[in-house]
């Protein structure tokens, strides 16, 4: 009889469904986690997979990242060969953010380290032509926030 | 109509006056608790479920057929996608069994930092589980506070292998980097926090009488029967089945660890919870026992080829994945291409035993089983 | 007919209702924005703050993105029906706050009283209760007339609903006329001037409580709009103004229950022991204002606890809602009932 007593003050005095209110009101007191995000832009860590950069003047065209990418998002054109044989950099370097996944498999081959993800991360477009990156575009300095986009007919004329 | 009242008739005209049929109703594709692209075609006699169909596929990507045209390392990304709450996991599976193939010893602190990333990655998994499945009950503060935890988890992520959800975390042989300076302190210190909010999921939902109604007793499936279904991970022991991939086919070091399988009795929707719940603090625990034990060493073994060309054959792997047992099965013709790829994808299989817990129930329970189950559509459509 | 009959039976009235709908408007407006705020509160979130300060303009940004949407009439559904449908549900809602007194009357000069509620009906109680229930017609003519299978479900779940909780929540306001002796609101408002009836009648009011959740169609009795099983309920197929209809339907009655429980439990405008309508008798304007601003006060520390309520709890199921009903809530209010009205009868004869 006492634990039938004691289930029936326990259904009418509801003392589990208190402490969960009590869960609630705690948290309604602490600080939130919530992110101001374009107010305060959050500070990714090194290793962040943001952007991909190209520093096109230690590139020696050896085409280890466009055989890497799975999504084939990356296309070296590599020097006449008389001009290899002394500067490799590549004539045309597109990266088409379009189909980069973010993946860094082009980052793992490359001997030189110069190509690597940034710390960029708002990459939104209302235009196509804006995730294609050329020479032209892609930037050597990481401090450079916006960059100039590239017209896709005369990108595309270049390299070939 | 209930049949008993179908039955008091007869044959009598009175009969085919009160004949009445059952109503058909579309769950899904685009609904709210269906967790993803899932339609189901419930038959339903008042709000009673008398029959269930289940319709898949409109999240079919073809990754299987899509890796026999990648090579062996660029495959590694594309089998995140598939359960994209627990990408480490995917990716964890696909690489040990191309390993396997390959007969690649992994380094010791590799599969360490593996595990310690597979049991974040499980805790991620099961902390927005848990959020979803109590959000499709009402409780919907429990999604918010799921989401806050793992949000911190998804930061670990990030500064360990840069990205957030689909981290693409292993390469095929070991770990890319060690851990960053600072990393296990924030993961411990996360580790310290994890239990009391666990314990405050628990007061929200656990005890509170609303949600032991609408959890205890729905959905029930013996042991037994999921066995027969070929159910996995959670949801099989809820049921109360002891099978654990990590436990019954040690993989990557598990054997070195030491914790329990949580098991429900029952084998209702409030076993699964409690499971799955049980099962993050026993994450915890071999997170701790990883960082603690954490030997020394390479992160990649010394030889191994660029190009990756396994011999021919064929291999099946599996490891305990946050839905259960995901399976790798690969056939290699001695080409660095995959000649044929197969996934058994634990979504798939226990999404087979949502018409043993639904039939018989309420409409409502339907979306209260379907949580449970913790499906994701990426997983069981491919 | 004189100017002053004419003003005191058309103009003052009309006045009256047209201050009380905007104001009525403004706070069920701000409900929203209140609702969401202290939700995101509780969830460890800072809730709509992007539009104005604190994002105070955000119930009218969303004001405005209502009424320029589309009205979409789906193709399977009976039109005039679901044209007039959110009508049935708004109306109700509305008129109710016509017999709520807010304030102690404004006595400006000798006899000229002029009392803070439109028409206090001197059966205001029935009144309310019968143009409350009045408010499932609009949303069973919505779930019917939609043409789709959700909305019907919605609103069979919410017939049943409503009617299964109409009962307890009627029979527990009936305990509270039986002790003020009295259907007029301002009547019972000022039988509780000493003590308010939430304590006496605590077990009446614990079931308003709960039947008024229940009433208003919230965590964790929403079936009818349950999100999760049956998307939206009986408001599926509705969009722009005409959502926005029942979605101030529902908040209006979720603010008609937050004034009706202060006026019927709390104690309304009194504030316990301290009769200030009588120390600062000489200032008429400020016992008024001061009567709003506790009634005010009252009102949305209610609105909090409801709030919190849908923070914390899960949803019942269907059978189970009806089952506390019926076996839980209507047993309590009856012995409720007669243990109220035996007391009165042989205790405080």
């Amino acid at each position: 009889m006492p634990g039938a007593l004691h289930r029936l003050v326990r259904m009418m005095t509801f003392p589990e469904l208190a402490s969960g209110l009590g869960v609630t009101f705690k948290w309604f007191h602490k600080p939130k986690v919530t992110e101001f995000y374009p107010d305060k832009r959050p500070v990714l860590p090194y290793r962040a997979k943001g952007r991909l950069h190209v520093d096109l003047e230690t590139c020696i065209s050896c085409k280890m990242c466009e055989r890497a990418c799975p999504e084939d998002c990356i296309k070296v054109f590599q020097p006449p060969k008389e001009v290899f044989k002394t500067d490799k950099r590549p004539v045309q370097f597109f990266i088409s953010l379009e189909h980069c996944i973010h993946c860094g498999m082009c980052v793992d081959p490359c001997p030189t380290g110069s190509i690597h993800h940034s710390q960029e991360f708002e990459m939104a477009s209302y235009l196509r032509n804006d995730y294609l990156f050329d020479r032209t575009t892609l930037p050597y300095d990481l401090d450079v926030k916006h960059f100039k986009q590239g017209i896709l007919e005369n990108v595309v004329e270049k390299g070939q | 109509m209930t049949t008993e009242l179908r039955e008091a008739a007869g044959t009598s005209p009175l009969r085919k006056a009160l004949e009445t049929t059952t109503m058909e109703l579309n769950f899904g594709p685009q609904h709210p608790a269906t967790h993803g692209v899932y339609r189901a075609v419930l038959q339903l006699d008042g709000e009673r479920v008398v029959g269930i169909e289940s319709i898949i596929g409109y999240l079919h990507r073809g990754i299987e057929k899509w890796v026999e045209y990648r090579t062996y390392t660029k495959a590694t990304p594309i089998f995140d996608r598939l359960d994209y709450v627990g990408a480490i996991l995917n990716c964890h599976g696909y690489v040990g069994t191309v390993e396997k193939l390959m007969k690649i010893e992994v380094p010791k602190r590799a599969q360490y930092i593996r595990v310690v990333l597979d049991e974040l990655q499980r805790i991620a998994n099961h902390l927005l589980w848990l959020g979803t499945h109590a959000l499709d009950l009402g409780a919907m503060t429990v999604l918010f506070y799921g989401l806050r935890e793992r949000e911190v988890i998804m930061d670990l992520f990030e500064a360990m292998v840069g990205q957030r959800l689909l981290q693409n975390a292993y390469p095929i042989g070991g770990v890319r980097l060690d851990f960053p300076r600072g990393w296990e302190r924030a993961c411990r210190n996360f580790m310290a926090e994890l239990p009391h909010r666990l314990d405050e999921y628990e007061t929200l939902l656990s005890s509170n009488r609303m949600w032991l109604q609408r959890t205890k007793g729905i959905g029930v499936i013996s042991g037994a029967e999921a066995v027969a279904l070929g159910l996995s991970g959670p949801t099989l022991r809820g049921s109360g089945v002891y099978f654990d991939v990590r436990k019954c086919i040690p993989y990557g070091s598990y054997e070195d660890f030491d914790f329990e399988v949580p098991l429900g009795e029952n084998g209702d929707v409030y076993d699964r919870y409690i499971v799955r719940v049980r099962e993050m603090r026993q994450s915890l625990r071999i997170l701790q026992q990883a960082l603690d034990g954490m030997p020394e060493g390479p992160l990649m073994p010394e030889k191994l080829s660029k190009i990756i060309r396994p011999p021919a054959g064929e291999v099946y792997f599996s490891v305990e994945g946050a839905k259960g047992q995901l399976g790798y099965y690969l056939v290699s013709d001695g080409t660095d291409k995959p000649w044929k790829c197969h996934v058994r994808s634990p979504s798939f299989i226990n999404l087979q035993g949502l018409e043993k817990m639904v039939v018989g129930g309420l409409v409502a329970d339907v979306v209260a089983n379907i949580g449970s189950l913790d499906i994701v559509l990426g997983e069981v459509d491919r | 007919m004189t100017f002053e009959s004419l003003m005191t039976y058309v103009g003052w009235p009309l006045i009256k209702i047209v201050i009380l709908l905007g104001v009525v408007a403004f706070c069920v407006a701000y409900t929203v924005y209140i609702e969401r705020r202290l939700l995101g509160f509780f969830q460890s979130r800072v809730g709509p703050n992007r539009v104005g300060p604190f994002g105070l303009i955000q119930p009218i940004a969303d004001g405005l993105k209502l009424i320029l949407k589309e009205d979409i009439i789906p193709a399977n559904a009976q039109p005039f029906l679901f044209r007039i449908a959110p009508i049935f549900a708004i109306v109700p809602a509305f008129v109710g706050f016509a017999i709520i007194s807010f304030a102690p009357p404004l006595v400006t000069g000798a006899g000229v009283v002029h009392p803070f509620v439109v028409k206090d009906v001197n059966l205001g109680i029935l009144f309310l209760l019968s143009i409350t229930s009045l408010g499932v017609f609009g949303i069973v003519l919505a779930g019917w007339s939609s043409g789709s299978k959700y909305p019907l479900f919605g609103s069979l779940r919410s017939a049943s609903q409503m009617l299964s909780y109409e009962i307890p929540l009627t029979l527990s306001v009936l305990s509270v006329i039986l002790m003020a002796g009295s259907f007029r609101l301002s009547d019972i408002v000022d039988a509780q001037s000493k003590l308010p009836f939430a304590i006496p009648l605590i077990l009446a009011f614990g079931v308003y409580v709960i039947s008024a959740v229940a009433e208003t169609n919230r965590i964790p009795f929403d079936l009818p709009e349950g999100e999760s099983e049956l998307v939206g309920g009986f408001h599926t197929e509705y969009s722009g103004m005409r959502f926005a209809f029942y979605f101030l339907a529902e908040y209006a009655n979720v603010v008609l229950v937050c004034c009706v429980a202060t006026s019927l439990f709390l104690g309304g405008y009194k504030i316990p022991f301290v009769p200030y309508e009588t120390l600062l008798a000489a200032h008429p304007i400020l016992v008024s204002a001061l009567g709003l601003a506790v009634f005010g006060v009252k009102a949305v520390l209610f609105l909090y606890f409801y709030i919190w309520i849908r923070a914390t709890f899960p949803r019942y199921r269907y059978d189970q809602l009806l089952r506390i009903g019926w076996m839980v809530l209507l047993p309590i209010a009856l012995l409720n009932l007669f243990l109220v009205a035996g007391i009165k009868l042989w205790l405080l004869r």
